[in-house]
């Protein structure tokens, strides 16, 4: 069943649509969540927090088309019920693992990851979100624009501006590192 | 290829390595079931105009009930006392908590809350929506005085910076005001709302402009607009949401569309409040101090005479506030008392906090002995703002 159906389906009240529905989106939802909130326990709140939302608001979409970008946009809002609270758990907040092998990594990339970890950590999750659904899920300016809730202006600004600390970030280190090799 | 191609395929391969292949299963099975215990929300106009069974009578109820309540809340804001929202609503950074071993106070506990004095009257104070609450924008005073803070890539905004009009250029902002077609005398909401009056699910705060009375006072208006969502909802056409946020807009970019002619200084040099609103705060920190050089224990302290000593507990925030913080303290201090504070932090490497959103200026320090993240914020009271910590907070 295609997923137009199964929206309209589930919009009229049919929960085993809405069932097949979320576990066909439930995967990019939790890995948009985890880039956006850099915490697999905030993730798992924000994705299921969506999913509930996306059940309980289905009758107010009006374009089954839309699902996907009406999703998004519960999703960023979720995460951004759950980034109202990062700050007050930030000394919680674990380092997440690496889904990649380590083995044939070089040193300079390893480097670069371990940099944009740190970079990325400091950003805020608006500005994260922004990111992660530009470059991470594809999305164009008036994309991320219509799912984070914000004029276009305001969403390029979050990218640009996010873009910049991270590449910064990066010379930082690739300044540190230099220094560091030159001197030993 | 460009430096910026390459970056950006650096940035994208690092995502999709960092993204997680699948949820655990535990996540859309506790939604599911959680799902099963919640019903579909549909729109009061869906459910009065058929499909449930309603007497006449109960939908007129009904409908009268919505009507009353409506009025009701209506009546309440056209009461709202005219300095409500004076202040603005941003989380307190997480401000520092004093050292034992800190030197005496200097400072009295007698701060007074009055409003920040100023003879100039306010005419409009923008700011900014956000997930934790909004932030400070610019506010532009009718003695010509413009304060700005800009955002800085963490997410929070940058010390205040102050720039002057000319009467021309304040009138231009007049102009720009009226050019909406909205009166701002009297406060109002301006939210996407469908139908049935029900709003779409949303997060954070909308941006609200504090307008100055020529009677004295101030009227509040916020807003919420979601670009296209009408493709996403039934809602209401938003003019006058539009015509805030494009007002918002203007506010916050004088410098690409004011004339020359409208500056009497546009050179921007930092706002020197006459006080502020010191804020302190501490917080368990589990992750490594090393990145906070200066230790707590070793700054200089005029303003903290020991732990929990300092201000006033801020009830709201202390509610809130994760296991293992105290609440943050506030006390209203001059600039005669903050600006010495503030050098001396600087002087001694201070980390800026910049996930601050208070207008001023924040320090991130580490305290070894108690494992523990302190921060001292001095946010700058604004022109027409209540110089109290009585503020709202928006958690």
């Amino acid at each position: 069943m295609v997923q137009r159906e199964l929206v309209e389906l589930a919009r009229s009240g049919d929960r085993e649509a809405f069932s097949a529905l979320a576990a066909s989106v439930v995967d990019r939802l939790y890995a948009t969540a985890v880039l956006i909130l850099r915490d697999h326990s905030m993730a798992d709140d924000a994705t299921q927090e969506t999913i509930v939302r996306a059940w309980r608001d289905l009758p107010s979409l009006r374009d089954p088309d839309r699902f996907d970008a009406w999703l998004r946009r519960l999703l960023v809002n979720a995460c951004h019920d759950e980034g109202r609270h990062e700050r007050r758990r930030r000394p919680e907040m674990t380092l997440l693992p690496i889904h990649e092998p380590s083995v044939g990594d070089s040193s300079g990339a390893l480097a670069d990851r371990d940099a944009l970890e740190r970079g990325f950590r400091r950003l805020s999750s608006d500005h994260r979100a922004a990111v992660v659904l530009h470059h991470y899920l594809g999305l164009s300016m008036p994309e991320v624009a219509d799912a984070t809730g914000v004029p276009l202006g305001t969403a390029k600004s979050r990218v640009h501006h996010a873009t910049r600390a991270l590449r910064a970030a990066l010379e930082a280190d690739a300044r540190g590192g230099m220094t560091t090799g030159g001197t030993a | 290829m460009t430096r910026n191609d390459d970056f950006d395929r650096t940035l994208e391969t690092w995502l999709r390595r960092q993204a997680p292949p699948q949820a655990p299963d535990r996540v859309l099975e506790a939604a599911l079931q959680r799902a099963e215990s919640e019903s579909q929300r549909r729109s009061w106009l869906h459910r009065l105009a058929g499909g449930t069974p309603m007497t006449i009578m109960l939908r007129v109820a009904t409908v009268a009930a919505v009507l009353a309540i409506a009025a009701f809340i209506g009546l309440q804001f056209s009461n709202l006392p005219d300095n409500i929202g004076a202040s603005p609503t941003p989380i307190p950074s997480p401000s520092a908590e004093p050292s034992e071993s800190a030197a005496p106070s200097v400072v009295p506990e007698s701060a007074e809350p009055s409003v920040e004095p100023s003879t100039a009257g306010l005419v409009v104070r923008l700011l900014g929506g956000g997930e934790a609450g909004r932030v400070h924008v610019v506010t532009i005073v009718d003695d010509g005085r413009v304060i700005t803070t800009d955002p800085n890539p963490a997410g929070g905004v940058d010390a205040p910076i102050e720039r002057r009009l000319t009467a021309e250029g304040v009138q231009l902002i007049r102009d720009e005001m009226d050019a909406t077609g909205l009166s701002f005398a009297d406060s109002a909401s301006y939210m996407p709302v469908g139908p049935g009056g029900e709003s779409p699910p949303m997060g954070g705060a909308g941006p609200a402009l504090e307008v100055g009375q020529p009677g004295g006072g101030t009227a509040v208006i916020a807003w919420v607009l979601f670009n296209d969502i009408d493709d996403l909802y039934d809602l209401e056409p938003q003019p006058e949401a539009e015509a805030l946020e494009a007002l918002a807009t203007r506010l916050s970019t004088l410098e690409e569309w004011l004339p020359a002619s409208a500056w009497a200084d546009a050179t921007g040099v930092p706002f020197e409040p006459e006080r502020y609103r010191a804020w302190i705060y501490s917080q368990q920190w589990e992750s490594s101090l090393d990145e906070l050089p200066v230790e707590a224990a070793t700054v200089a302290w005029p303003l903290v005479q020991g732990s929990d000593a300092f201000g006033d507990a801020v009830d709201g925030v202390a509610q809130e506030s994760i296991e293992g913080s105290g609440p943050p303290r506030c006390r209203v201090v001059t600039a005669g008392e903050a600006v010495p504070v503030v050098e001396a932090l600087e002087a001694a490497g201070a980390e800026p906090d910049v996930f601050s959103t208070f207008p001023g200026q924040a320090f991130a320090l580490g305290s070894r002995e108690t494992g523990r993240l302190v921060t001292i914020t001095f946010e700058s009271i604004l022109p027409h703002a209540e110089a109290s910590c009585g503020v709202e907070v928006g958690f």
